[in-house]
């Protein structure tokens, strides 16, 4: 349901009902202020924007016998006529679902009466999918609903996806990588688009997806395929451009998808160099430094790989990578010991075995926070910012933390 | 229908009622918290209390039913979170705790809590949205806890003995409160028994029957178990706003003198002359700043909290601390079953009142707010400025107190006062 809301929270003219018991709006809306207290932790808050009203049904134990049908059509009734919106989508919960309500027939009806959009999104909470799943299928009902085919722009791109919204330093790198192909109107689909701008993305040149951990990148690429089938916009089906080897890798496939090479070569020159400048300040800091990654994800939800291809950049020494026991099961442990000798040459041990080391190198790399030992950590995002520049903001984290005075430890969130 | 369910969420502050039951058991030393859900769920809920409960997340588990569960049932995912409980914890209690849709498919709970064969008692509940929010789930935590727990018949009673009830982890710096009142009240020549969800063992809650009286700090969370309790086992209670500010910290330890048989004069002096100290350091500091800032004088204020905070609050506030043109308090919980002071011009039930909540918080330019990080994310949204701003409830999301200064108590108004000038000054520099 969070993923619903996140989809549409600051579409303008969106109103959302949740047809649930209270309690899921609360949680939600916490998700929602830890999202905006972030952003100004991190300078790209922009007040002013708008947020839809998020209205629960209210759905109590009563309902879970007699049906919350009427409950809901209520409660789309209030919305429509207190907040006038442009049109409602309506996420389901779990709760509903269980008992069985056919919120798409409420909705259906009550789109009749209204003359209004009222969307109900085909997922009902954890029964159906996570965080993405909901996401996904709130941006298909949008496109299904608001788009048709259009003229194509060639200077027009739309990104997939949220990465916490339009002024975001992910946000404004990737704008700056396919500026280089020429796009200069973007569009973002399903988040912060008016329907005046959902209506334009079936003219983008390209889509591309926002974001791509193991989790969200299969139902990023289904919103991609399905605008693909829908309105026959190609979609760069390549690995978010993180890191330096996916970041060319990325500029080479835009490269070839819009027939622009030449243009994806002198990307890559000018990212080089950009690189190059940026590590030779870096590196130095870190020359001589041992330290040692922890790894407590499992394969499903993170790639470790853009990990080692920081630590090798760095030039630090990487003793080993010690999985964290208490958060992986056995099987999740042992399909990263199979996989990770392929990408490193450092012992791949269990944390337990690997506490003298630990004690002894400089600072660690970690997917959750160490209460011990007490050395300083990077803690590692599921996904780090984009291209070059998001490299060396984790580069020079991880500087700052080789160059930490005292016996502190402490913890740098990537 | 009631449209006053169908309110905007986005300036409510409540959490599921699974979070509120979880939060008096988070308070109960050793007590083990089974959620019987999805990860999300038990997630929630660990994060809004964990801040200010750190060991919770070592007692804290989660069956992770997926849908698949929802049609077969919870027993097997249960039952093998139930074995890694015994393998890792040794419970003095243990709570497994239904979400809402595991709840609406009728597993028996304690059937399958019995062939795990625990030793310690177990208390089973349904507690997801569909029981409320975080003080139903609270409220229901405690009936079904004193359900399963039985104290011990009320033969004796120990005089000078009370029992501090309603206190949370869910509520903001809880923990360095409830230290400031059994602080104060050891002074007044009483000892705390029980402080029942915040520290209280099982064992010492099964003798809380002893104690003398029963005190109501937060009414929404401990007024239904002061009435049960009276009703079981014939214990007085006594419910009053919690004490905020000097003179009513003062006032709220002679109206519990006033419940007790042994009374000690000599210990309420003791008391005033520390409140008496206090204040004359207070005005000191704050003649100083007068001279320099000016007044504390706010045109408009709001106070944001659970109810029985925001009235104590506002009342310390305009009786105590600073020159109010419009108070308006905004009850979290929804409105007050206990008076308001007079001194309040309106409340607003933060369930049902948005509208006029939002139209409250945009007038606050120069203005004072006292709530939580759910209120000023508003008035950052809405760029309203020049608004000086303190927090007292949660959610907090840009504040840090680790330092052990209560809001509570002779100690609490100090350092609330305090808090309240350096903001006030901070916020003059702001604008100039």
């Amino acid at each position: 349901m969070s993923g619903v809301w996140r989809a549409v929270a600051h579409n303008e003219g969106a109103a959302v009902i949740f047809h649930s018991p209270q309690a899921c709006a609360h949680v939600t809306r916490d998700m929602d202020m830890g999202i905006q207290y972030r952003a100004m932790g991190r300078d790209y808050f922009v007040p002013g924007q708008y947020t839809a009203p998020l209205v629960c049904s209210a759905l109590r134990e009563k309902h879970s016998i007699f049906g919350g049908s009427e409950q809901l059509r209520g409660c789309i009734d209030h919305v429509v006529e207190k907040y006038r919106p442009q049109y409602v989508v309506i996420a389901n919960s779990c709760v509903a679902g269980v008992i069985g309500d056919d919120t798409d027939a409420v909705a259906a009806q009550a789109e009749v009466d209204w003359q209004l959009p009222i969307i109900s999104v085909p997922c009902h909470s954890f029964l159906d999918g996570d965080f993405h799943a909901g996401f996904y299928y709130a941006a298909k009902s949008l496109a299904e609903r608001f788009m048709s085919p259009q003229p194509p722009q060639a200077n027009r791109v739309t990104f997939l996806g949220d990465r916490g919204g339009p002024n975001t330093r992910d946000m404004l790198e990737i704008k700056r990588l396919v500026g280089f192909f020429g796009f200069d109107e973007y569009c973002l689909f399903p988040a912060y688009a008016s329907i005046k701008e959902m209506h334009l993305v079936p003219a983008s040149g390209i889509n591309i997806l926002m974001g791509g951990t193991p989790q969200a990148r299969p139902w990023a690429g289904k919103l991609a395929g399905d605008l693909q089938e829908m309105f026959g916009t190609p979609w760069l089906n390549e690995d978010y451009p993180i890191c330096w080897a996916r970041t060319k890798s990325w500029l080479q496939s835009m490269g070839e998808i819009l027939g622009k090479k030449s243009v994806a070569c002198t990307a890559i020159s000018e990212q080089t160099m950009e690189l190059n400048e940026q590590l030779q300040a870096v590196t130095p800091r870190l020359q001589g430094k041992n330290i040692a990654f922890c790894i407590g994800r499992s394969l499903l939800l993170f790639d470790p790989s853009w990990v080692l291809e920081l630590i090798e950049l760095s030039g630090v020494h990487l003793s080993c990578v010690a999985l964290l026991e208490d958060s992986l099961t056995l099987a999740q442990q042992a399909a990263l010991k199979q996989q990770l000798p392929h990408q490193t040459i450092a012992p791949v041990i269990g944390a337990t075995d690997a506490a003298e080391i630990l004690d002894s190198v400089d600072f660690i790399v970690t997917t959750h926070e160490l209460t011990e030992p007490l050395k300083p950590q990077l803690f590692l995002p599921m996904q780090p910012l984009v291209g070059v520049r998001g490299l060396v903001s984790l580069l020079q984290l991880m500087a700052r933390l080789a160059e930490r005075q005292g016996n502190r430890g402490g913890i740098i969130y990537g | 229908m009631d449209k006053t369910e169908w309110d905007n969420a986005c300036t409510q502050v409540n959490a599921c009622a699974l979070t509120g039951a979880t939060a008096f058991f988070a308070g109960i030393p050793d007590a083990v918290v089974v959620v019987n859900g999805p990860l999300w769920c038990s997630f929630y809920a660990r994060r809004y209390l964990e801040k200010q409960c750190p060991s919770l997340p070592e007692r804290f588990f989660c069956s992770q039913a997926d849908n698949e569960a929802v049609v077969y049932g919870t027993e097997a995912c249960l039952l093998e979170t139930l074995a890694t409980v015994k393998e890792k914890c040794s419970p003095s209690v243990l709570l497994i705790i239904n979400n809402c849709s595991i709840g609406l498919i009728g597993d028996d709970l304690a059937g399958i809590a019995r062939q795990a064969e625990f030793g310690c008692p177990v208390v089973c509940m349904d507690g997801g949205g569909l029981s409320g929010g975080f003080w139903e789930g609270y409220r229901a935590a405690v009936q079904k806890y004193f359900e399963t727990v039985e104290l011990q018949p009320r033969r004796t009673i120990n005089l000078g003995t009370v029992n501090l009830l309603g206190l949370s982890f869910g509520y903001y710096n809880a923990a360095n409160d409830v230290q400031e009142l059994e602080g104060m009240l050891i002074m007044a020549g009483y000892r705390v028994q029980a402080c029942p969800g915040l520290g209280t063992s099982v064992s010492e809650m099964e003798a809380m029957s002893h104690s003398e009286l029963n005190l109501v700090v937060h009414e929404e969370l401990g007024g239904e178990l002061a009435r049960q309790l009276k009703k079981q086992y014939g214990m007085p209670y006594i419910s009053l706003l919690p004490p905020y500010g000097i003179e009513q910290t003062l006032l709220w330890l002679k109206s519990i003198g006033t419940q007790m048989q042994l009374k000690s004069k000599d210990a309420l002096n003791l008391l005033e002359k520390e409140a008496n100290s206090k204040q004359q350091t207070i005005r000191t500091a704050v003649t100083d700043m007068e001279r320099i800032w000016g007044d504390l004088w706010f045109e408009n204020a709001v106070v944001a909290a659970p109810a029985s905070v925001a009235m104590g609050m506002a009342r310390a506030l305009r009786l105590e601390w600073a020159d109010i043109g419009k108070l308006t308090v905004v009850a979290h919980d929804g409105l007050p079953s206990l008076t308001p002071p007079q001194c309040v011009d309106s409340i607003l039930d933060g369930g049902a009142d948005s509208e006029e909540i939002q139209t409250r918080l945009r007038s606050l330019p120069g203005g004072l707010l006292l709530g939580s990080g759910s209120e000023k994310a508003f008035l950052r949204q809405q760029s309203v400025k020049d608004t000086v701003c303190c927090n007292i409830s949660l959610p907090v999301y840009d504040e840090v107190v680790f330092t052990g200064r209560p809001f509570m108590g002779l100690r609490g108004a100090a350092n609330l006062l305090e808090r309240l000038w350096n903001r006030y000054a901070a916020e003059k520099q702001r604008g100039g």
